[in-house]
């Protein structure tokens, strides 16, 4: 199994609506959207092999979990495997955005994964709506 | 809608929620009981749920209990509420009173005003409030639904101030001072613009840039600062924010809080 094949990617998130696509040149698309319930921890993407992401709204912060289902992989931008995020109201008129890499030393290329998280919070509803999306391809080195 | 809960040993909660999330579309939530246990709950529709094989083999126990609740989340019960300190309890109106045995606080999180006692932010500025001798005036700057100004209004402090520049939480905080029967004056004020007012006891559960304006601002009154809502990378600039001031108390690992205190 390539970790850059959607079908696996669409059918480990199909429960929680994640889509998985091809990209042309090849690699992955993975996206999701989710209304979620303060204090409940969702998962937002799942690429087999790579990576899983979960979010958990607490009311105006967001924690962000981070998980490699790759060895020696790593993340940038979080550096631990739950991160903190504050997107207080003053930021809330547009989504917050964190984003994040995350890097598998994969043969015969690593791959790249670059991961935006954006969050509106719907106070009336006590409801934050998340959006992830996750674009995964090989770094294919310069053998010049 | 459904609520299925269950009761796990703390240390064995984080593995069964990290296996359960991918189970749940809707999430799970964790509540820290106290006692080393943790409930472990999520909601969901009759139709949608897991079996009862697929919840064991993820959480690694038995014993869930279901019930049904209402489908606005805001309506919901969501545990037993948070204890603070062995003597204060925070809890929503749809949560379960306690056994008396300590203060109450019943806390709406009606517009999603900030601070229902749900945030760890929320919890160590009541704890730092109850390390601190009640009495005189007590402002709470960013007060969202007015917990920390309602626990002080209990506890001994007089008169009470809680504002916020938001008009929802100013008007949470007015409905859950009324529900728990203590006089807070909420008003709507924008702390980044007007200096805070000048009680000897504050607490500042706010963002870093406000926590830059009131430091630059304190009246020569201000003698204990509970300020929060910070994490660990930037409590530095938080607390060299305010000079004059000593950090005395400490608490948090991810989200920081501290007990400042004038320097004589």
């Amino acid at each position: 199994m390539s970790v850059l094949d959607p079908a696996p990617a669409g059918a480990a998130g199909a429960r929680h609506g994640q889509l998985a696509s091809g990209l042309p040149g090849g690699g992955l698309a993975l996206s999701c959207h989710k209304l979620v319930e303060d204090r409940a921890r969702v998962m937002m993407l799942l690429a087999p092999g790579l990576f899983r992401l979960d979010v958990r709204p607490l009311e105006d912060t967001l924690q962000v979990m981070t998980r490699s289902l790759s060895a020696g992989a790593r993340w940038g931008s979080a550096s631990t495997d739950a991160t903190d995020y504050g997107h207080k109201a003053e930021a809330t008129r547009e989504p917050a955005v964190a984003e994040f890499t995350f890097v598998a030393e994969l043969e015969p290329h690593p791959v790249l994964a670059r991961i935006a998280l954006r969050s509106t919070v719907d106070r009336e509803r006590g409801l934050t709506h998340l959006v992830a999306q996750a674009i995964v391809r090989e770094v294919v080195r310069d053998e010049r | 809608m459904l609520r299925l809960a269950v009761t796990l040993p703390a240390d064995a909660a984080a593995d069964a929620v990290d296996a359960l999330v991918p189970l749940l579309p809707r999430g799970v939530h964790e509540h820290d009981l106290g006692d080393g246990r943790v409930e472990v709950s999520f909601f969901e529709h009759a139709d949608a749920l897991p079996t009862r094989d697929a919840l064991h083999a993820a959480a690694g126990a038995d014993g869930w209990t279901e019930e049904e609740v209402p489908d606005d989340p805001l309506e919901r019960r969501h545990g037993r509420g948070w204890v603070v300190g062995d003597r204060l309890r925070v809890r929503s109106p749809h949560d379960p009173p306690g056994d008396g045995t300590v203060l109450e606080l019943v806390i709406e999180a009606a517009a999603g005003a900030f601070g229902t006692g749900a945030h760890p932010t929320t919890r160590m500025c009541l704890e730092l409030l109850l390390d601190l001798e009640p009495g005189g005036p007590f402002a709470d700057l960013g007060c969202g639904a007015g917990v920390l100004a309602i626990a002080a209004a209990r506890l001994g402090w007089e008169p009470v101030l809680a504002v916020d520049h938001e008009p929802a939480s100013v008007a949470a905080t007015r409905r859950n001072a009324e529900r728990n029967g203590v006089a807070v004056e909420a008003l709507e004020l924008d702390l980044a613009a007007v200096a805070p007012p000048p009680a000897p006891t504050l607490a500042a559960n706010v963002p870093l840039a406000v926590h830059a304006a009131l430091g630059a601002a304190l009246a020569p009154a201000v003698i204990h600062v509970i300020a929060s809502g910070f994490v660990d990378s930037e409590r530095e600039a938080v607390v060299g924010g305010y000079a004059g001031f000593r950090p005395v108390a400490r608490l948090g690992a991810g989200w920081q809080a501290v007990l400042l205190e004038r320097a004589t």
